[in-house]
């Protein structure tokens, strides 16, 4: 890696498991299902199927619903880092999202339909509205991106922060993921057939497809120094592309092995020094087999504690970079590798099994994997220290 | 960052609004099989990327290179038709939702995808987004790909589609309908540059300055008003004049020798125009001057700085 690692100052979390960062890593100790069944406001003609859905976030009279969680998420990190927004003023934004004001523009096209208006969706903002109206509300001036790459947006917008960070051009980074669940999502994997209607069981054998998730996670991060402060630290990684086809990973998983590869030379690593590893794991019988025998081939067959997150907070799409990469620090600073809920039967296919239940975290470093649609792929590698009370 | 290569791809001169060529004769004039289920400014994002990367004198093949589009209003032309038969359908207005490659064919990434498959690409891959700053989103993506390694060249392109109805995207630039419409953009190809990056390399001298600068930021306007003292010394430039600048914008660079060039007449508006005059200087050589260029939009006044000069390209 060429350059400072990235200090990770402070999280946020906003997901169906609760509001804030301590609600959500209680729920993932508890083993918690995120899954619930879906809300009819969102489709009358979905189908009966359980998503991991925010429930009832504050109102704010006018302003989008993904800007509520997100900003949620960012005074969360923001806070407990003990910054102000003035203190942003030099910082970068990088948001990762998928819908970003897809949800409001279903909104207004209902809402235009029921007055009898003629429709005119493209009245809405443009893929990066979200972050400029973050930027501005922040009062930030450094540079403001937001990446489209599929379910790796935000593990990408992370990544790109850290080079940013490593190469002077930011004192300080704001990484922001946030999605929500529209009926575009949810019609669109229907047709796919990619929607599990028992709620998705990533890497069993049984598995039928994903459990759609929805909420926002911020990350602070700064360039780290010898002077830093012990912490959880942004290590490596790696982005790839895998064009085999817009929806399906390669069956072989080659570019799922070539992330997790390049990932762990980005940080110096060979894959026996990691301690965890956190699978994408969407539940859908392709994309698991096609990661799980790449992270088969990677560790040997032997992988560390492996896991998922995905029936906990479903899958939030572009968001889920930042979400799970909050999630697992949470969890590891708690102490514990979560279970992958979901997951009973081992795959004969994959030749590797995630764990069932949740384990202790002993300390040391993780590898965050995420494959998307257009065969992109993103994997980080975090050093997470031994929790206070098993330090020696 | 060093550029290797550029294709413009500007719109086709007419009355009314100005649109690009259709995607075939691109692809025609390229020798590339016609793809199928693919949209529009998809077709139009890879035929022109493929030109860039066969001008950069990089043999095939190129999978290590990252692609980095910046789209100012999206896959518009995709997404639009899917989430309006999808509402309407949730609303028990209509039987089916849409199909399953209208669908995948939404995300916003499906653009860079295509590029990936027909040029065989597989670093780093992604749509950038900052509305009137989307191209100059990545331009900055790039310098940390190529700063930091993880890709051995980048190609960085801005493109955005005409769609209609036209009153949608110029609603979301905040311009009235009356404003003429465009599309289309370039790429770039993009390599590390031992002797510093886009800006530092042709100005060497006082005030680091980065690509792109916002220049709201009293700091950065100082660094780059110091930067552009060596305008004086050299054969000037041209000053490519954005969306919304104002003519105040304009007043701390008038001791500067820089020709004037409003290109908006010639690509018509949306958000990302300015990479297809940025690839154009860099299709000829011939004319070695900086190009200055400003823009003014959401995130407030952002300024790049250009030196065609030696660019092995056109």
């Amino acid at each position: 890696m060429t350059g400072p690692a990235g200090r990770i100052l402070s999280t946020g979390i906003v997901s169906a498991l609760g509001p804030d960062r301590p609600r959500t890593i209680r729920a993932l100790r508890e083993g918690r299902d995120g899954g619930s069944p879906l809300s009819p406001t969102r489709s009358r003609k979905a189908p009966p199927i359980p998503v991991s859905e925010v429930r009832d976030p504050p109102e704010h009279p006018g302003a989008p619903r993904a800007d509520t969680l997100a900003m949620q998420a960012v005074v969360e990190a923001l806070t407990g880092a003990g910054i102000q927004a003035a203190d942003l003023r030099e910082a970068g934004i990088f948001v990762g999202s998928v819908t970003g004001d897809a949800f409001e523009s279903e909104r207004r096209y209902r809402d235009q339909i029921r007055e009898g208006w003629v429709p005119c969706v493209t009245v809405e903002p443009g893929p990066g509205a979200l972050a400029v109206r973050l930027a501005r509300s922040l009062g930030v001036q450094g540079p403001v991106v937001t990446v489209g790459s599929a379910c790796t947006s935000s593990a990408v917008a992370l990544l790109l922060a850290l080079r940013a960070l490593q190469q002077g051009d930011v004192p300080l980074a704001l990484v922001v993921g946030v999605d929500l669940i529209t009926a575009t999502l949810i019609h669109g994997f229907e047709a796919l057939m990619l929607l599990d209607p028992e709620g998705c069981r990533p890497f069993d054998r049984d598995r039928k497809g994903i459990q759609l998730g929805e909420g926002a996670a911020a990350i602070l991060v700064e360039a780290a120094t010898s002077q830093s402060p012990a912490g959880p630290r942004l290590i490596g990684g790696a982005a790839r592309c895998q064009p085999h086809h817009l929806t399906a990973s390669d069956p072989d998983g080659s570019g799922a092995e070539a992330v997790m590869r390049a990932a762990l030379a980005d940080a110096g690593l060979a894959p026996a020094d990691l301690r965890a590893v956190k699978g994408h794991g969407t539940g859908t019988p392709d994309n698991d087999l096609a990661e799980g025998r790449a992270t088969a081939r990677v560790f040997q067959g032997r992988a560390p504690l492996w896991t998922g997150l995905k029936r906990f907070l479903g899958h939030t799409m572009g968001a889920s970079g930042a979400l799970e990469t909050v999630a697992t620090i949470g969890c590891l600073e708690a102490g514990f590798v979560p279970g992958c809920l979901g997951f009973r039967n081992p795959d004969p296919d994959i030749g590797l099994s995630p764990i069932g239940q949740a384990e202790p975290f002993p300390g040391g470093p993780v590898l965050l994997n995420w494959f998307g649609f257009g065969g992109n792929s993103a994997s980080l590698v975090i050093d997470v220290p031994a929790p206070e009370g098993s330090r020696p | 960052m060093r550029v290797l290569a550029a294709a413009a791809l500007f719109p086709e001169a007419g009355p009314g609004d100005l649109r690009c060529p259709d995607p075939a004769r691109l692809e025609e004039a390229l020798g590339m099989p016609r793809p199928r289920r693919v949209g529009r400014l998809a077709r139009l994002a890879a035929a022109s990327a493929l030109t860039t990367a066969r001008r950069s004198g990089r043999p095939p093949p190129w999978d290590g290179v990252a692609v980095y589009l910046g789209c100012g209003l999206g896959n518009e032309g995709e997404t639009q038709p899917v989430v309006e038969r999808t509402v309407a359908m949730a609303m028990g207005l209509m039987d089916g939702p849409a199909s399953p490659v209208h669908f995948a064919n939404s995300v916003s990434n499906s653009t860079t995808f295509q590029v990936a498959q027909v040029l065989g690409t597989r670093g780093p891959n992604a749509v950038l987004s900052a509305e009137g700053h989307s191209f100059e989103a990545a331009l900055w993506a790039s310098r940390w790909a190529l700063g930091s390694g993880d890709a051995p060249a980048v190609l960085c392109g801005g493109l955005d589609e005409w769609t209609d109805p036209r009153e949608g995207p110029l609603a979301r630039m905040g311009l009235p309908p009356s404003t003429r419409l465009g599309e289309g953009g370039g790429w770039l190809w993009l390599e590390p540059d031992p002797a510093g990056d886009l800006l530092q390399n042709p100005l060497p001298g006082p005030g680091t300055i980065r690509p792109p600068l916002r220049l709201d930021h009293p700091r950065n306007q100082a660094a780059f008003l110091a930067a552009l003292r060596h305008l004086d010394a050299g054969p000037g430039g041209v000053l490519l004049i954005g969306a919304g600048v104002q003519e105040s914008d304009l007043a701390p660079l008038a001791r500067f020798p820089l020709q004037r060039q409003a290109y908006l007449s010639r690509t018509g508006h949306f958000p990302t125009a300015a990479a297809a005059v940025i690839a154009e200087a860099f299709e000829t050589p011939e004319a070695p001057v900086i190009h200055v260029h400003l823009g003014r939009g959401p995130l407030g006044l952002v300024a790049t700085v250009f030196h065609p000069g030696g660019a092995p390209c056109g």
